[in-house]
């Protein structure tokens, strides 16, 4: 799997919120998409789902254009509540189940008995971090090409948020990947292996986490504070 | 697009829920006030006629305001991340709106037959006058003639009820293409809505010299009882007809357009 973003722009009026990134997701990493609060990480995760359109460049998957069909190949999470009002977390698993074929039904069922929830819960009635852990079930058990999720662990305890993070490394799709974006950069550096770092819509670092440590001797959250104390 | 259908059926499951047991609940009002009262039946079959053009419009209104929610709301991202196409998931609002329209149509079709019989022989048995006109309506409502008329009707009805939904689904999708869900995007919506209509009442008049009256569906009340009038120009009532059908069609490519390249959810 490969997924290629070139010169890649959106503009809202006037306001670049991604501009001119090139970048490069290929298979077998779990990438951390970093950067503070505007700095264009939601945007492009909705970009590359297909669900915001890009003013200038291109994404391919695969040298294909994304389309209608990669959708099958990728599967996005976003920050807030997203599953209809009426849904139940068994209703979630069917809607998944019927649309997207790499959805595994006993792996959803797994995730959901280890972040100790029902199936027959009502989606309106959980709690932020109850339907964070929903929505990563779902994800979880899509064997998507590519997963991405915006902004995971928010609301999510310690206790399950480490769960969360092991259940990650330990289904990660064989032949994909996965993207996360997250403020919490030191839990996060613990289970990705390359990092992406955004500032005002641009590329500024793309590194190996192990490089980083080896040739600047620096941690994620260190090359973090690096590239953006200077603004402060 | 069947999946697609589902889940707008069962997203709409609680408005069509009320507007079944409505209809239900005015039924049963119906027959049992028609044992005791002619008067207080006739004015439950008013309200039963009111229901069916409630029902209707409600229909309409539901399949607008989803298509609206799905497009300002987050639960709009478990329609559109589907690996589905655009135009299949457009079209699969509309065919739920459409059969779920028919559904309830046809059984307010059904139970209006039924009632007819009902209050005529309530009528006969009060030796009321009324009972010989419902009487010929019946019989009237049974020829080749009648149905024919009553298809005519419905056929229209379905055109336009196609052209205006469509209307809606480009109006809404023009209204996020220019304000992107900032605040007044409803009104400007509403507003490319209005613009739209008027724009293909001045088409059909300039193109056929339809809506001048003369082609108008009318409720005629004669020796046989009460009627449906179509136009004699059968030929106009296709043209106006087909062009209801080819302007929903150019407006739902346009809706699929703007919501493919255009709108970002």
């Amino acid at each position: 799997m490969e997924l290629v973003c070139q010169n890649l722009t959106k503009k809202y009026f006037t306001k670049k919120a991604v501009d001119g990134l090139n970048l490069k997701i290929e298979s077998g990493h779990i990438y951390a998409l970093l950067g503070p609060n505007g700095s264009g990480k939601s945007t492009l995760m909705k970009m590359i789902a297909g669900l915001t359109k890009p003013s200038e460049g291109s994404i391919t998957l695969d040298n294909e254009q994304l389309s209608w069909k990669t959708k099958e190949k990728i599967s996005y999470t976003p920050t807030e509540p997203f599953f209809f009002g009426y849904m139940k977390i068994d209703d979630v698993a069917k809607y998944y189940a019927d649309f997207f074929e790499d959805f595994d039904m006993n792996l959803f069922d797994k995730v959901l008995s280890e972040m100790n929830l029902d199936r027959s819960m009502k989606t309106k009635s959980l709690s932020s971090g109850m339907m964070a852990k929903a929505k990563i079930a779902a994800s979880i058990a899509r064997r998507s090409e590519l997963i991405m999720l915006d902004e995971p662990l928010n609301g999510i305890d310690l206790l399950a948020r480490d769960s969360i993070q092991e259940l990650l490394i330990k289904y990660a799709p064989e032949n994909g990947s996965i993207l996360i974006s997250s403020h919490m950069v030191e839990e996060l550096e613990r289970m990705v292996d390359r990092t992406i770092f955004m500032k005002n819509g641009r590329l500024v670092a793309d590194t190996d986490v192990e490089e980083l440590r080896m040739r600047e001797g620096l941690s994620v959250a260190d090359k973090y504070r690096q590239l953006y104390s200077e603004e402060a | 697009m069947g999946r697609i259908m589902k889940y707008e059926i069962k997203k709409s499951r609680m408005i069509f829920l009320i507007m079944t047991v409505m209809m239900l609940i005015l039924e049963a009002a119906f027959l049992i006030v028609n044992r005791f009262s002619i008067n207080g039946s006739s004015i439950i079959a008013l309200f039963l006629i009111l229901s069916a053009f409630i029902t209707y419009i409600m229909v309409l209104v539901n399949g607008v305001m989803m298509f609206s929610r799905d497009m300002r709301e987050k639960s709009g991202f478990m329609v559109y991340m589907t690996p589905v196409p655009i135009w299949q998931i457009i079209l699969g609002k509309i065919l739920v709106c459409f059969i779920s329209g028919a559904i309830l149509f046809a059984a307010y079709v059904l139970f209006g037959y039924m009632d007819m019989g009902c209050l005529q022989k309530s009528m006969a048995a009060a030796d009321s006058a009324g009972a010989k006109m419902i009487g010929m309506m019946l019989k009237n409502m049974m020829t080749m003639d009648a149905f024919k008329t009553i298809m005519r009707v419905l056929i229209s009805i379905l055109c336009s009820t196609f052209a205006l939904l469509n209307a809606a689904y480009l109006a809404i999708s023009l209204g996020n293409t220019v304000l992107r869900g900032k605040k007044g995007e409803r009104a400007i919506s509403f507003v490319f809505f209005v613009v739209i209509m008027i724009i293909l009442q001045i088409i059909s008049f300039k193109v056929a010299g339809l809506g001048s009256g003369d082609n108008n569906i009318g409720l005629v009340m004669d020796k046989s009882g009460l009627n449906f009038s179509v136009a004699a120009d059968v030929w106009r009532e296709i043209l106006d007809n087909a062009m209801s059908v080819v302007f929903g069609f150019a407006m739902f490519g346009g809706s699929s357009y703007l919501i493919k390249n255009k709108i970002d959810l």
